[in-house]
């Protein structure tokens, strides 16, 4: 029989947090994320095997390890605690509080 | 012996191969499950042999995540997450002092009878008769919610005053009987024949009746071309065929209703997802606590995804919320606001 496949639904977010790195600290993005894992945009990649903890806005801070390179960035296995059920689901939604003024007819403006 | 034809298998099983991740004419073989038709499978294709070869699937693998595969836009899981969000009995955004507010203009008592369109699984219909003690017909095109909500009105002993009905938008007879008033929530941007549907909503509108209607609008004509647009329709879990807020409220009119109020209530309606949303990560911890709550993390993210790309459509004003009053003459609909 084949190889079971993993159908875990990988969102896509957006969401920016900060990666850090013992006392260094880089800005990524999520590219997506699912419940144990997440994928990170950014100019630099720590080192398979690195633990990160990843901090956000009004998110649950949460420790993981860099498991994977790919094309677009880098995956961190996040494991299957309360915070990282709890990153998870506030990094999906950390973008339904609108900024001031962020809201409005979209053509109104051109 | 099984043969090779995958095409044939019941679209049941194909679609269990495919949430396992296997490929379907592998699993058939697997399970010890030949060629069938899909009415084989509606009568389970089970024998007891077969019950024995196959596995029970875990909790998780019961349901898709957002849809059953039995075409019903809500799965058992979808229901129970988006209740853990949004309160007992309510799908989306709107508990039950919003409602009450946003109904205020209709005047509503206990003598009147009420048609709430978009009913998902009652919430709604059973604030406004628990408030204003008025009998409530609700429709739902989801049977699962239909099922589940008239449920919860049993439990609430308010099966008599809230009754809940399952439905076909696209494909509705002349309504047997008469309300005093009509209530679309959010139900009438998932139709494409709207203007047929509200012209039978006028028709079972008595005289002197008043329509209230809130729906998904889109934010102006070139929406449609947006890339960001055209993914967020075609990820909605049931297919959104939403139009400007004037073709909305002309159909209201042409359909031989006059319009009181036509408002963006979108602004609303963002504080209301925001809100009701902010409180995720508590709910994910309380569910963490139990085997059970565990398998509905995914689900629970699946919605949370799908509340976000609604709100950002929102705020970005690709999409609006619009409020509708109308009523159809024959001496004046009485509203609030004529006291």
């Amino acid at each position: 029989m084949g190889e079971r496949r993993d159908h875990k639904n990988r969102i896509q977010t957006g969401t920016e947090l900060k990666l850090h790195l013992g006392d260094d600290c880089i800005a990524v993005h999520v590219l997506n994320i699912s419940f144990g894992g997440v994928l990170l945009g950014s100019d630099e990649r720590p080192e398979i095997g690195t633990q990160v903890r990843l901090t956000g806005e009004d998110i649950t801070a949460v420790s993981g390890n860099v498991v994977r390179h790919d094309a677009k960035g880098f995956a961190v296995d996040l494991g299957d605690s309360v915070e990282a059920a709890q990153f998870a689901v506030e990094s999906i939604t950390s973008d339904m509080t609108p900024t001031d003024g962020a809201m409005g007819p979209e053509d109104e403006a051109s | 012996m099984v043969e090779r034809d995958a095409d044939k298998l019941p679209l049941k099983l194909k679609l269990k191969a495919w949430w396992e991740g296997y490929d379907a004419q592998e699993f058939a073989e697997r399970m010890g499950i030949g060629l069938g038709s899909e009415k084989d499978d509606e009568h389970n294709g089970s024998s007891a042999s077969d019950a024995a070869a196959a596995p029970e699937p875990a909790a998780e693998d019961k349901e898709d995540l957002l849809a059953p595969s039995d075409g019903d836009a809500w799965s058992d899981a979808r229901a129970a997450v988006s209740q853990l969000i949004w309160g007992e009995g309510y799908c989306g955004p709107g508990g039950s002092e919003q409602i009450i507010s946003m109904t205020q203009l209709l005047a509503l008592d206990p003598k009147m009878s009420m048609l709430v369109v978009g009913a998902s699984l009652g919430g709604p219909a059973r604030a406004l008769s628990q408030n204003f003690g008025v009998w409530i017909t609700g429709l739902e095109a989801s049977g699962k919610l239909v099922q589940q909500g008239n449920e919860i009105s049993k439990v609430k002993g308010m099966a008599k005053k809230v009754t809940l009905a399952q439905y076909d938008p696209e494909d509705v007879a002349k309504f047997d009987r008469n309300y005093d008033r009509i209530f679309a929530k959010e139900s009438l941007f998932t139709v494409e024949k709207k203007k047929d549907l509200i012209a039978h909503l006028f028709d079972a509108t008595k005289k002197e009746g008043l329509f209230l209607l809130t729906d998904y609008v889109l934010g102006s004509e070139s929406v449609v071309m947006k890339e960001e647009f055209r993914e967020w329709r075609d990820r909605e879990p049931t297919r959104p065929f939403c139009v400007l807020s004037d073709e909305l409220e002309g159909m209201v009119k042409n359909a031989g209703f006059a319009v009181r109020v036509s408002e963006d209530i979108s602004k609303q309606y963002i504080d209301l997802i925001s809100k009701a949303w902010k409180d995720a990560g508590t709910v994910v911890a309380e569910l963490m606590k139990s085997e059970d709550g565990k398998h509905l993390i995914d689900p629970l993210l699946s919605e949370a995804e799908f509340w976000a790309r609604r709100s950002k459509m929102l705020q970005s004003g690709q999409l609006q919320v619009w409020r509708i009053l109308a009523y159809k003459t024959g001496g004046g609909g009485k509203m609030m606001s004529d006291w």
